[in-house]
């Protein structure tokens, strides 16, 4: 049998244990979990691996979607039991009639150094600050996400707004190329995107700012878990259950830096190299979020126009104790 | 005539068949994501004015890019057929491109074309070329050999003969391929849009997709299928009208 | 001349990859693009290596391709029932029609967000993206064939005493064949479109996914390995329908005598 045939069978058993790997799991409790790739997810996906929710009763099956809004509707249509995204889309899910309700944040950011989005122009474009970037076609990866946001937010501290400039919306991944072409002069971004740009020698990566919003004395969520109104009266011991596996993950991660450099590179696929400059996105210990957390997101959409007021956080949250 | 008629009319109750189930699905769900046909009967009169101004935008661009493909790509297919040795090279070529998920191929030609309406000219350009390509390369190569010779009894030369005896006579195929470019360009600007979003249709769709506004992208959806029958249908007639000999030849016999 | 015409009909697979291969090169010789976003030949070929030594491209690539396959049975066994249908009934086969009018048009990138939010994403939503886009072609084509069966050969048929229904299975289904067929080929380079693109915005696993990951870890080798492999695996594909084919319906290329 040549080594090819054998890899192809070796392929075809993978698969099929991948296919009967759907049907097991009996005892143990089901929670999908509808995901986009993101750094503060991957304590999840670490946890996974090391079987800390079977340990805890818990079967995960992890799925990958590509966009936050995917995230949300996989939790709707009751394909997945959590989502997992920026806060911004379940926020517009429930101001649309979606009932999903946010019960963990995952990450924050803070000033003046926890900060892990950019918005940075290229040399060939000439700008050298936020006033600059008047006219200019600008890019961000989605609409509706916490790039356009950061965007706004910062655009009206420098006395422009979201119509003094020409959005492009273009995935993270081909902004680089696109700043690099001239296609655009200046976009919101994030790692490992950020740290391959300001390495692009030809590029000449110009930091214009960073952080979503331009206030960020106090720590601003990041990234969330959240379920659906149902679920999350049906399955609170899940909840608690996913809430201390995800704990327990996130400190061996953060007290353990070649772990957490492996786990990157296995799963964010980042070489080992880029893997050196990732971090956790983490200012609190504590994942429990409360009204106030989604309230200062609501009122940065509110002041920029994404949407308008006046809404109370509370309704955004349902928390959680673990 | 009149049982034309009533075939059409009885055939109407499929789809209506279908809408109705559709409802009925719709109103066991609860979520505002599984919206029925009412609803989006709905968003189609309230929506109707942007989406009818963004979708003229992307008709355009797909215009643009199926004019592109058909002045570059038919010669190309009949040239290949031509110089036979190219066109068994390249046939395979045809195969893979056709394979090529189109999200696949935007970053590619973002590189070369930028982000703005060339580049999604180009790529349509691309979607449109498989089919043309292939249908005008079999064409040249399934010229029936009886014609060629009464081109040399009637003495022709060679741009006569290819201007009377090759070019009708491949008509018909390469009009086949046409139609099946033109489906490709409306499909890809549409996904072309939606993945170098500036306007257009595609832009629309994705924006009701972040809002969850799903009546509203299937009113959009609409609307492309709508302008997708309309286009089909002209294109039909043309058909007839052009190819008018080629029908009556297959009819008659 | 007919002897090297001969060489490049047997070869053209590899012969076409060459090519390809080199205009790649070239064009990446030429600097028109940084090379950061537009990696050499070798490079790519090194990345496909490392991906298949390391087993993870042959489960994606068996998953995609099983999926497409699938998928292409399932819709090419609906649209010829579609035609079938069509041909007992004059006004299922207009209903039918309208139905296929009204559906052809849409761009399964434009359904695919809104099927997510209704169809989940599941094996419900694969089903319905890959036969939503591959239904069609064999039943236009199954439906014209159907038609256009040779009036003298139904003839025959009722001549030596056979029903309707064994004139439809015995003679205009098997007539059909060869143009239902092209459909099928059409078909099958969609259904691995759609599969693709489904994997891309909802996966586990399969090339799709598998791009997406590569694309967001900047790994621009390894994406335009799997490109390649993608187009590889379309002609593969094919060549398994013209298999199928000549299996079937080789009585009918024999009888046009053209070789294909």
């Amino acid at each position: 049998m040549s080594s090819f045939t054998r890899r192809v069978l070796g392929g075809l058993t993978a698969a099929a244990v991948l296919g009967s790997a759907f049907g097991a799991s009996a005892q143990e409790t089901p929670v999908r979990i509808a995901y986009i790739l993101a750094d503060s997810m991957l304590p999840a996906l670490y946890a996974q691996d090391e079987g800390y929710f079977t340990e805890a009763g818990l079967a995960a099956d992890l799925i990958a979607v590509q966009s936050g809004p995917a995230t949300v509707a996989a939790v709707v249509s009751g394909e997945a039991d959590v989502g997992y995204a920026a806060p911004i889309p379940p926020i517009n899910g429930r101001l649309n009639g979606v009932p999903v309700k946010m019960f963990l944040q995952l990450g924050q950011e803070v000033a003046p150094d926890k900060t892990y989005v950019w918005i940075v122009a290229s040399r060939a474009s000439g700008i050298t600050d936020m006033a600059g970037t008047e006219g200019k076609k600008i890019g961000f990866n989605a609409n509706g996400g916490l790039c356009e946001l950061m965007w706004r937010d910062h655009l009206t501290a420098a006395g422009l707004s979201i119509d003094d400039v020409q959005p492009v919306v273009l995935p993270f991944p081909e902004q680089e190329a696109a700043l690099q072409q001239g296609n655009i002069d200046a976009t919101c971004t994030v790692n490992p995107f950020y740290a391959s740009m300001t390495s692009n020698a030809e590029l000449g990566a110009v930091m214009l700012a960073t952080g979503t919003l331009v206030d960020l004395s106090q720590p601003l969520m990041s990234d969330a878990f959240f379920a659906s109104d149902g679920w999350l009266a049906a399955n609170g011991e899940t909840a608690v259950k996913l809430a201390q596996v995800m704990d327990r993950a996130r400190k061996e991660l953060l007290a353990d830096r070649a772990t957490l450099e492996a786990t990157a590179v296995k799963y964010m696929e980042l070489t080992p190299e880029a893997a050196k400059s990732f971090n956790l996105p983490i200012v609190n210990d504590s994942m429990t979020m409360t009204a106030d957390d989604v309230q200062r997101i609501l009122d940065a959409m509110i002041k920029t126009g994404m949407t308008t007021g006046p809404l109370n956080g509370a309704e955004f949250v349902a928390e959680v104790e673990y | 005539m009149t049982r034309d008629r009533r075939i059409a009319l009885w055939g109407l109750s499929v789809p209506l068949g279908l809408l109705v189930l559709w409802q009925v699905l719709a109103l066991t769900q609860s979520t505002p994501l599984f919206p029925g046909p009412v609803k989006v009967g709905v968003a189609i009169w309230s929506n109707a004015p942007v989406i009818l101004s963004e979708l003229g935008i992307t008709l355009l661009r797909a215009a643009a890019g199926f004019a592109l493909a058909c002045v570059t790509m038919i010669p190309l297919g009949i040239f290949l057929g031509r110089v036979r040795i190219l066109g068994v090279i390249l046939s395979p070529l045809m195969d893979m491109l056709a394979t090529l998920p189109p999200p696949a191929i935007i970053p590619l030609v973002m590189l070369f074309a930028g982000t703005g309406d060339w580049a999604k000219i180009v790529i349509i350009t691309y979607a449109a070329a498989v089919p043309l390509v292939m249908n005008s390369y079999e064409a040249s190569l399934s010229i029936h050999p009886m014609l060629s010779r009464v081109a040399r009894s009637l003495n022709l030369s060679r741009i006569e003969t290819m201007r009377l005896i090759d070019w009708p006579s491949s008509l018909p195929m390469i009009v086949t391929g046409a139609r099946l470019a033109i489906a490709s360009s409306l499909l890809v600007s549409v996904t072309s849009e939606m993945l170098l979003s500036t306007n257009g249709i595609g832009t629309y769709l994705q924006r009701s997709q972040e809002t969850f506004r799903v009546d509203a992208g299937l009113a959009g959806i609409a609307f492309i299928s709508l302008a997708g029958l309309i286009v089909n249908a002209g294109m039909a007639r043309l058909e007839r009208r052009w190819l008018f000999w080629h029908y009556r030849d297959k009819t008659g016999d | 001349m007919n002897a090297a015409l001969q060489f490049a009909e047997r070869f053209r697979v590899p012969l076409c990859l060459l090519l390809v291969f080199g205009i790649w090169q070239a064009v990446h010789l030429a600097g028109v693009v940084p090379e950061k976003f537009f990696p050499s030949m070798p490079e790519i070929v090194g990345a496909f290596w490392r991906m298949l030594s390391d087993g993870t491209v042959i489960t994606a690539w068996v998953t995609t391709f099983l999926r497409a396959l699938i998928g292409l049975i399932a819709a090419a066994s609906l649209g010829i029932a579609l035609a079938i249908l069509s041909d007992l009934s004059p006004v299922l086969s207009r209903g039918i029609r309208y139905v296929s009018d009204i559906l052809q048009p849409i761009p399964p990138a434009a359904f695919v967000p809104m099927a997510v939010f209704m169809l989940g994403l599941g094996t419900k939503l694969y089903a319905f993206v890959i036969i939503l886009v591959t239904v069609w072609p064999p039943y236009l084509n199954g439906v014209t064939a159907l038609q256009a069966v040779s009036p003298v050969q139904v003839n025959t048929g009722r001549m030596f005493g056979l029903s309707r229904s064994q004139i439809l299975w015995q003679v205009r289904l098997p007539a059909a064949l060869p143009e239902i067929f092209t459909g099928i080929r059409y078909a099958a380079t969609i259904s691995l479109i759609a599969v693709i693109v489904s994997e891309m915005l909802a996966g586990r696993d399969g090339i799709g996914f598998m791009i997406y990951k590569k694309v967001y870890a900047m790994r621009s080798s390894d994406v335009f390995a799997l490109m390649f492999l993608v187009a590889c695996s379309g002609v593969l594909l094919n060549g398994l329908v013209a298999l199928l084919r000549r299996a079937l319906t080789g009585w009918h290329m024999r009888m046009m005598e053209r070789p294909e």
